[in-house]
């Protein structure tokens, strides 16, 4: 089962934490540079060396070329690889955890992009892990690495440590208010980025966002993973603040948009990705509020993961509105 | 391939001249290039066009207007000689084509990569050493250390250079950093 399928009563504003690693392998042109046959070849000599460290029981492993461009698509939903790579038919590699918190991407713009996710605050965690791997796999292939410069990367706005620290966080409240944007560009300040994870701008859907660390070269690993976990505790605690004033305010608004949030989820027969978004936002944060009480624990953040359009499931005679919404009913528990 | 003047450092500056319509191309490392007299294209290798690559990195493309004024007659590039990346590709693309453009292009990143991370050295971790020989590695990072601190001076002499607008300088300790560090590549 998948971290995100694991059913919970997660309450907190911090849905997951991720790092990822970027490193290249000694001796090869980087992937952009090779033909296509050389970008073959290389991948399987990287699949062969690294195929004990993930055995088969535990990973799946993927070529990216004969998958069809919506599974593509799908991959890049569940973040195992990024928007510019899913429109490539570029044969890359992909060994993914069954549990989709470990993966090693092959041949994508670097030699390797190893990732892990947890769920909740657990950056260090998340960190740990995937150093221990970083080390199991640097002892089998040599890194291009320099003295100067650190790991040596593709874009060089990943050289150095070549780690990207990420927490996504829900903030259906602070996103809507207008210490938002100051707040965000402040972060901006601290070499911290925040940008939503589905839509742009005012059009984040969902109201989840994703901060992470803008520099990766002249700052220990340590401390960017530091940075990235106090800038969004404090957005976290921001978001709470603002969410525990709504409530002492008091009245019947916000317990009206959750219960109507809810019977839309569960009467509707349409379903867009945008208002699947928009009311699992509003009930997950109706839940944690109290205003709500399901009888059985489910994880809404997955729910947002298997609403959006390369993720839902195909039948005969549906349109994916009408999947949507069969998903979200079917999935969504009772009220007690 | 190796500079067409001095024969000894590797040729980094392609420079084609078109003249009555047959062009032909020259190859020179950075130093010999300096020393050169291209008229009005001597002033492009001396004051390096920093701001292309800081262009190039916000994705602002400033590097094409700049090349037009240059084209169609005669063009400067800084090659990487392992990949072929050339200087105004990485500009133009934001990324480098193997782990030997850092060296190569060291000179000209240096203050972008200020930019970027507010730093130019790397203090995180490093690769571990592989269990099996891990004796002549050690022997090996204990040389490597004298080195580093060769390095770390030249490397200092160089930036007092760069400050000091002394360019042929610069380019005679860039390339005996490039050399003493080249020599660790494998």
């Amino acid at each position: 089962m998948k971290w995100y399928e694991k059913a919970n009563h997660q309450r907190e504003t911090v849905v997951a934490s991720r790092v990822r690693l970027v490193r290249n392998v000694k001796g090869h042109l980087f992937p952009n540079r090779l033909s296509e046959k050389e970008r073959r070849t290389l991948r399987e000599e990287l699949q062969g060396a690294l195929s004990p460290l993930f055995p088969e029981d535990g990973y799946t492993y993927l070529q990216t070329e004969i998958l069809s461009e919506r599974e593509r698509r799908a991959l890049r939903e569940r973040r195992l690889i990024n928007s510019t790579l899913a429109g490539h038919e570029d044969p890359m590699g992909l060994f993914v955890s069954d549990d989709d918190e470990k993966s090693i991407l092959l041949c994508g713009d670097d030699h390797l992009r190893l990732q892990n996710t947890l769920p909740g605050t657990a950056l260090l965690p998340a960190w740990e892990e995937l150093s221990r791997l970083d080390d199991a796999i640097g002892e089998v292939l040599p890194y291009a690495f320099d003295e100067k410069y650190g790991y040596l990367t593709a874009f060089p706005t990943n050289v150095g440590t070549g780690l990207r620290a990420t927490e996504v966080l829900h903030l259906p409240a602070l996103s809507q208010d207008k210490s938002f944007r100051r707040l965000t560009s402040e972060m901006n300040r601290f070499g911290i980025m925040v940008r939503p994870v589905y839509g742009e701008g005012a059009d984040a859907m969902g109201a989840l966002y994703e901060i992470s660390n803008q520099k990766t070269l002249g700052l220990s690993e340590a401390e960017i993973i530091g940075t990235v976990q106090r800038m969004a505790g404090q957005m976290a605690t921001q978001e709470n603040k603002l969410r525990k004033a709504l409530r002492e305010k008091g009245g019947a608004s916000r317990e009206d948009q959750a219960y109507k949030a809810y019977g839309v989820l569960r009467y509707a027969r349409i379903l867009t990705c945008k208002e699947a978004m928009t009311y699992l936002s509003c009930v997950r944060a109706a839940v944690a509020d109290g205003y709500l009480t399901l009888r059985e624990p489910v994880n809404m953040y997955g729910l947002m993961l298997k609403v959006q359009e390369d993720a839902l499931p195909q039948m005969g005679g549906k349109t994916p509105e009408e999947m949507r919404a069969i998903l979200v009913r079917t999935a969504l528990p009772d009220l007690e | 391939m190796l500079c067409e003047r001095c024969r000894q450092r590797e040729a980094t500056v392609r420079f084609t001249e078109v003249v009555n319509g047959v062009s032909s191309e020259h190859h020179f490392c950075l130093a010999c290039a300096r020393e050169m007299d291209f008229g009005p294209y001597s002033a492009i290798l001396e004051n390096f066009p920093m701001e292309w690559l800081l262009s190039g990195l916000l994705g602002i493309g400033g590097g094409e207007g700049a090349e037009q004024e240059e084209a169609p007659q005669t063009r400067f590039e800084i090659t990487c000689p392992t990949c072929g990346t050339t200087y105004s590709q990485f500009v133009k693309d934001s990324r480098f084509g193997c782990a030997d453009c850092y060296g190569v292009f060291d000179l000209l990143i240096g203050e972008n990569m200020k930019h970027i991370h507010g730093a130019e050295r790397h203090t995180g971790k490093k690769p571990r050493m592989r269990a099996g020989s891990a004796a002549a590695k050690a022997a090996r990072a204990g040389a490597k250390e004298t080195r580093e601190e060769t390095l770390q001076i030249l490397r200092s002499k160089l930036k007092e250079a760069l400050r000091e607008e002394q360019y042929e300088d610069a380019a005679r300790l860039r390339d005996e950093i490039r050399s003493l560090s080249g020599g660790d590549a494998q």
